[in-house]
């Protein structure tokens, strides 16, 4: 009989967990034009939900100060900078500003915030309608030509001028740092175990009870998923992919991922995946691995200080980094594509 | 006399292998959707079964999104929107898959059984 409750107790304790209802809250709401989900794990729903809603209104703030055409500081600077004036920049402001100018520094322009002008020119703001052609080469041209670079504008000072035309677009960045804004927030409310999802960017921190959390990551051509990472403890995963914002024009795919050098969207690469444990600068390296290309984003990606990288081709061909490699697993058995390992220089 | 049997670690072993394979089937394989939820402002959520083909209009911020139903897939056809991003999305059939019409405020999302990750990055 002893025997028999020993078994038996030992095989409910391992059966229990499937039972056990889950203790997850999960909030979502629009900013920045997308979809964010927070999900919060092991806390009553009452506190989980409250803190949730915080998250909401941080990124609503942060959504109005940072929309580059709006009436928030950022849309006041490219007012400014419209008008040939100097704009002057908050604390705030100045300070994420300064971070996107230090990692387009070691991201030789390849992430380059100051390419509002050329955006707006392909259509991909956010607002806009999806564009039907692309803009007339002679446009592009004149855009390069007046091009600025963020460390050409702001100044020592507390103030930012430039040329009359240039501005300031933080896509690519502005969402990763709201990312990490939204998890310390949930660590000083005594959050241990949560994600933060910003239209499938992410940082996730904790477990979610007694295991990581699981990521998939989006197949660049197919439903579903590639390949899943398991993130516990605190990380974030960035993926850009031409898939996120493009049109189709003549049988040529136009995305939303412009190259700095060439004003026209980067060439080669469907997406890059980044994990790091900063969203800001996942995102913004994510942006400039993808400008990089296929072949040369190792040496943007030791720039940076990223570690962590798989990047997917626009031939289905796979390479990523050593870490990556230790981390990722594929879905499909054998992998989709060629794999190939990247050591970084 | 001992305290464990060999028959005793066998049931065990296989709790074990029970929990491993659940385990298993929740990280890969399925991900099938099997409904779409449908929210709304101001609206209870409605959640349709992918196996039933049909229209439905949902009433949204700026006016009515019509969503379509079809072959175990679900896409926005008609939204008020000017970016039209919700219709570019296309088809939606994995669990997990999420299309929104950010202005006018209506998310479909396909919900399966088989839902095995947190969070999808793309």
């Amino acid at each position: 009989m002893i025997r028999l409750g020993v078994a038996a107790v030992l095989a409910a304790a391992l059966l229990a967990g499937c039972e056990r209802p889950p203790e997850e809250t999960k909030l979502r709401f629009t900013a920045m034009g997308t979809l964010v989900d927070v999900t919060i794990y092991g806390v009553p729903p009452d506190r989980a939900r409250a803190a949730g809603e915080r998250v909401e209104s941080l990124f609503r703030d942060l959504h109005r100060a940072w929309d580059p055409w709006g009436d928030g500081a950022l849309g006041q600077v490219n007012r400014s900078l419209a008008a040939g004036e100097p704009a002057a920049l908050d604390p705030d402001l100045r300070q994420v500003l300064a971070r996107a100018r230090d990692l387009s520094g070691r991201s030789d322009g390849l992430f380059e915030p100051a390419l509002g002008s050329l955006v707006k020119l392909w259509g991909f703001s956010r607002d806009e309608a999806q564009p039907e052609q692309p803009p007339p080469t002679a446009a592009i041209e004149a855009e390069l030509a007046r091009h600025a670079a963020i460390a050409d504008l702001l100044n020592s000072g507390s103030r930012l001028s430039g040329p009359p035309g240039v501005m300031l677009d933080l896509g690519g960045f502005a969402k990763g740092v709201a990312v990490d804004r939204a998890v310390e927030l949930l660590q000083r409310a005594g959050i241990a175990n949560a994600i933060v999802n910003a239209g499938g960017d992410l940082r996730a921190i904790g477990r979610r009870g007694e295991r990581p959390w699981r990521i998939g990551i989006r197949h660049p051509r197919k439903p579903g998923v590639l390949a899943a990472i398991e993130v516990q403890g605190d990380g974030a995963i960035f993926t850009s992919g031409d898939y996120e914002r493009y049109f189709v024009h003549n049988g040529t795919r136009y995305h939303h991922i412009l190259d700095p050098r060439t004003g026209r969207p980067a060439q080669g690469v469907a997406s890059v995946t980044v994990a790091h444990a900063e969203s800001g600068l996942a995102d913004a390296a994510a942006t400039a691995l993808f400008v990089a290309g296929a072949e040369n984003w190792p040496a943007t990606a030791a720039q940076l200080g990223i570690t962590e990288v798989m990047v997917i081709d626009t031939e289905g061909n796979i390479s990523m980094t050593p870490a990556m490699q230790r981390r990722v697993r594929f879905i499909e058995d054998p992998p989709p594509g060629r794999i190939r390992v990247r050591e970084l220089p | 006399m001992t305290l464990v049997r060999p028959a005793d670690v066998a049931v065990v072993v296989l709790a074990a292998l029970l929990v491993g394979a659940a385990w298993a089937a929740l990280w890969s394989g399925g991900g099938e959707g099997e409904t779409v939820r449908i929210t709304a402002p101001g609206a209870q959520p409605i959640e349709l079964n992918l196996a039933a083909d049909r229209s439905v209009s949902v009433e949204g911020a700026l006016g009515p999104s019509v969503l379509e139903v079809r072959g175990g897939r679900v896409r926005f056809v008609e939204s008020p929107c000017t970016g039209r991003h919700c219709i570019h999305a296309g088809w939606l059939s994995r669990a997990g898959h999420v299309a929104a019409c950010l202005p006018n405020g209506v998310v479909a999302e396909v919900i399966g059984s088989g839902q095995q990750f947190d969070a999808i990055s793309f």
